[in-house]
């Protein structure tokens, strides 16, 4: 029976040195980063979020597709997913992005590079500002994708 | 005497209902329910471990805390402790029985609800110190140590004792059961009276083909004891065989005392012998022998039931409360009378069976109840899975799933409960209720923006930036002293206004369970919330689930379902959930001051302070609904 109890602990053992934490952020040798957003600091409702690619040089990349997806820390929202607009080389501007809840948020970055190539980087933006619930309905979350 | 009743109101039961009853009596139905959750939990442990580390797009992340929550508390709502039925835990757990020697008792010093509700508070805190539904990896563990600790306890100890003991899901299942619609509930109890096999907690066994001839009764066993699996249930020979013994029900020396409460018969002489392979502790225990265990806790709260039912005068046991001084509170140390019980029962079996033949020559085929609550005697539904063993055991099919007025059984605090005792005596499950009530207000608080400046303001006056700290200071204050404080300043002016005989223990005890509707609408409202806003998202993340394996599934995901209701019901819908707890709080309340003073005037009095507690519950659970809901957790450093 004890043979039996070892047994059963070393699988347990096996599977936690398996199952070690992973992380998940692949930028493919981009620098990506989001330089603001308005309104600051960011609460529910409607924002917009100016991001900024640039190769390992620092060159700016431009002719990029690129996505930007909010969801929340928690399950079971339905996350907000808007496409950009290059403002300037190497400088994208979300369209019709907002926050549809207060608490945290992880922004995502999807980038589509002109040679096909992409890349991805998240962000984790705590505490956007709540407003009362009831208001909910009221913003333009809906029409984000 | 034994009176029946010819005509017994028509139950309604679930075992008859055409395609859901059908399959509840199938022999396998519980093993399939298992089956599928045991599916759904392999998916959350592998997307947890291996999986995208985001909630909301993790399997891991979005199953567990948006539709098992929302699940759990609405199944209880509209049925009963349907989670426990399909617990996926059991499954490994059945193999641990297979495994490991499982023959231990559980100590008798953690024979109560204590260990779970101390579980209980760490699962609060945990969940919020690390911010569990954020992390799919964390959930994943929970789960896995979930698997772990049910084969490993249950691998050990006779019995359900992780379920009766230790499982923290379970209590709050048992607790929020007590207001279900359905429960598992002998059909006809004249037939129980008759019944001299108790299969529905004995289990049922056969003869094991390699030893003896085959169809042999060992010595001194109940021929029913070998009936063959395929005999299982319904055999209209052993009904018959029942029916005609009804008439009859005399010799049951306890039926003859009290028919209703005490129906009883003395089990001790005419349970079966092989319940008690072990009883005369030569501590060669057969592996499944659950009867000893059961002889054990029938005996001890036997105890209980004998010395408290003397003070009841009505029939069922729930007459107007008459005081307990003297009742033993101890469920887990037997008095001396469970025990020259339990000595009487090992000289007959001593008598019956000298050289114990059958413990080595039966096999179990069928368990009867593991958490000890025997048919018969059983009252409500704390403490049952609804894993419907009974049903399957009983050969007379005299065991159902009915029907109920919801609260009917908070009528019945002061009734025997077979496996409990009298809940009134119990101040274990009263501080279990207490904190489940608490906890469901706490537990929402967490998600409102007030608690990050309250959390803010405690970090500042006690000058540590942990946050698992200051959340464990917020939980001792949330869940353990405020609480104790508000039950006990509630039931001393109770007393105060009415006049009332029992102690400020008992009055807290006996009116903790007027508050479960409030707290239940509470949970029910948040899970609710998160179930409804979110129940779709698990279609996009299954879809980019299986779309990582290769495998499309309907396109791409659906990112853009989410909500199964416009999001302007919620909280008109979450006020009404919480509004009806208040008011079903409010009736129970009432019916149990009612049962305490005679005088509606009376009962008022001593209902006042209780009523002020429930409002002021409903009103801060309004006040969080009206609060900007955050899906947040961090905040300090
Ligand atoms: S009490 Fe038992 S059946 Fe219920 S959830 Fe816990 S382990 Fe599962
Ligand atoms: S065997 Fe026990 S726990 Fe299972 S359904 Fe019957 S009474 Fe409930
Ligand atoms: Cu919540």
């Amino acid at each position: 029976m004890v043979t039996r109890f070892a047994l059963a602990l070393s699988v347990l053992a096996a599977l936690a040195l398996v199952a070690c934490n992973p992380r998940s952020d692949d930028t493919g040798g981009l620098d990506v980063r989001i330089v603001s957003i308005a309104p600051d600091p960011a609460a529910v409702g409607d924002a917009t979020l100016t991001l900024e690619i640039r190769d390992l040089e620092g060159a700016p990349v431009s002719g990029a597709t690129v996505e930007v997806e909010g969801t929340m820390t928690h399950a079971g929202m339905e996350p907000v997913i808007v496409a950009t607009e290059e403002t300037s080389d190497g400088t994208y501007v979300t369209q019709d992005f907002a926050f549809t809840m207060g608490g945290d948020w992880v922004i995502i970055v999807r980038a589509i590079l002109a040679d096909g190539s992409t890349a991805e980087q998240r962000v984790e933006l705590r505490g956007v500002q709540g407003e009362m619930k009831m208001d909910m309905n009221s913003d333009k979350a809906k029409e984000g994708n | 005497m034994a009176t029946l009743r010819a005509h017994q109101p028509r139950q309604r039961d679930l075992l008859d209902a055409p395609v859901v009853g059908r399959f509840l009596r199938w022999k396998h139905a519980r093993t399939t329910l298992q089956a599928v959750l045991l599916a759904v939990a392999a998916l959350i442990l592998y997307d947890g471990f291996w999986g995208p580390q985001l909630a909301p797009k993790n399997l891991a992340g979005v199953l567990p805390w948006v539709h098992w929550r929302g699940f759990v508390v609405l199944a209880l709502l509209v049925a009963g402790n349907l989670f426990c039925m399909a617990c996926p835990f059991m499954l490994p757990r059945r193999l641990a029985k297979k495994l490991l020697p499982a023959d231990r008792p559980w100590p008798a010093w953690l024979r109560s609800k204590w260990l779970a509700i101390g579980i209980l508070l760490i699962f609060f805190w945990a969940y919020e110190a690390f911010d569990l539904w954020a992390s799919p990896w964390l959930t994943a563990w929970v789960v896995l140590t979930y698997f772990a600790a049910a084969f490993a306890i249950d691998g050990i100890f006779r019995g359900a004792a992780f379920c009766k003991y230790v499982c923290p899901i379970g209590q709050f299942n048992f607790v929020h059961s007590l207001v279900s619609p359905l429960e598992v509930k002998v059909r006809r109890p004249a037939l129980c009276g008759a019944c001299t096999t108790k299969d529905c907690i004995s289990g049922r066994y056969e003869p094991k083909q390699e030893s003896g001839a085959p169809g042999l009764a060992p010595a001194g066993v109940q021929p029913s004891l070998l009936r063959q699996p395929g005999a299982s249930g319904n055999a209209p020979t052993r009904r018959h065989a029942g029916a005609s013994a009804l008439p009859s029900p005399s010799g049951h020396s306890g039926a003859s005392r009290n028919p209703e409460l005490r129906g009883r018969p003395d089990t001790a002489d005419e349970k079966p012998v092989s319940l008690k392979p072990d009883m005369d502790g030569d501590g060669r225990l057969s592996r499944h022998a659950v009867g000893s265990s059961i002889q054990e806790e029938l005996t001890g709260q036997d105890a209980v039931r004998e010395q408290g039912s003397a003070h009841h005068t009505g029939a069922r046991g729930d007459a107007p409360h008459v005081g307990h001084s003297g009742v033993s509170r101890n469920l887990s140390s037997p008095d001396t009378e469970g025990q020259t019980h339990a000595a009487a029962t090992i000289a007959s079996l001593r008598a019956q069976a000298p050289d114990k033949p059958h413990s080595a020559g039966l096999r179990l085929i069928q368990s009867g109840c593991e958490l000890w609550l025997f048919q018969e005697r059983k009252v409500g539904n704390m403490d049952c899975t609804f894993c419907l063993d009974c049903v399957q055991a009983c050969p007379y099919d005299n065991v159902g799933i009915q029907l109920r007025a919801p609260t009917a059984e908070l009528r019945r605090l002061d009734a025997w409960r077979s496996g409990v005792g009298a809940v009134v005596q119990r101040t274990d499950i009263a501080a279990l209720v207490i904190v489940l009530v608490f906890a469901a207000f706490v537990n929402a608080f967490g998600m409102v923006p007030p608690v990050y400046a309250l959390e803010e303001w405690l970090a500042a006056a006690l000058g540590v930036r942990s946050e698992p700290v200051v959340l464990g200071v917020l939980f001792v204050v949330g869940l353990i002293a405020l609480p104790f404080a508000l039950v006990t300043l509630a039931a001393w002016l109770s007393r105060a206004l009415s006049g009332g005989q029992e102690s400020l223990g008992e009055t807290v005890t006996r009116y903790s369970f007027a508050l479960i509707p409030i707290g239940f609408g509470m949970w029910l409202a948040h899970y609710a919330f998160h179930f409804l806003i979110g129940a779709l998202t698990v279609v996009p993340v299954a879809q980019s689930f299986l779309a990582d394996f290769g495998v499309p599934f309907l396109g791409e995901p659906r990112w853009e379902l989410a909500a199964v209701v416009p999001d302007a019901w919620l909280v008109p819908l979450e006020l009404l959930l919480l509004e009806l707890g208040m008011l079903v709080s409010l009736t129970v309340g009432f019916r149990i001051a009612r049962q305490q003073h005679g005088s509606a005037a009376g009962a008022a009095r001593a209902l006042l302070p209780w009523a002020a507690l429930i409002l002021a519950l409903f009103a801060s659970g309004a006040w969080l609904m009206t609060q900007p809901m955050e899906m947040r957790g961090v905040i300090l450093g």
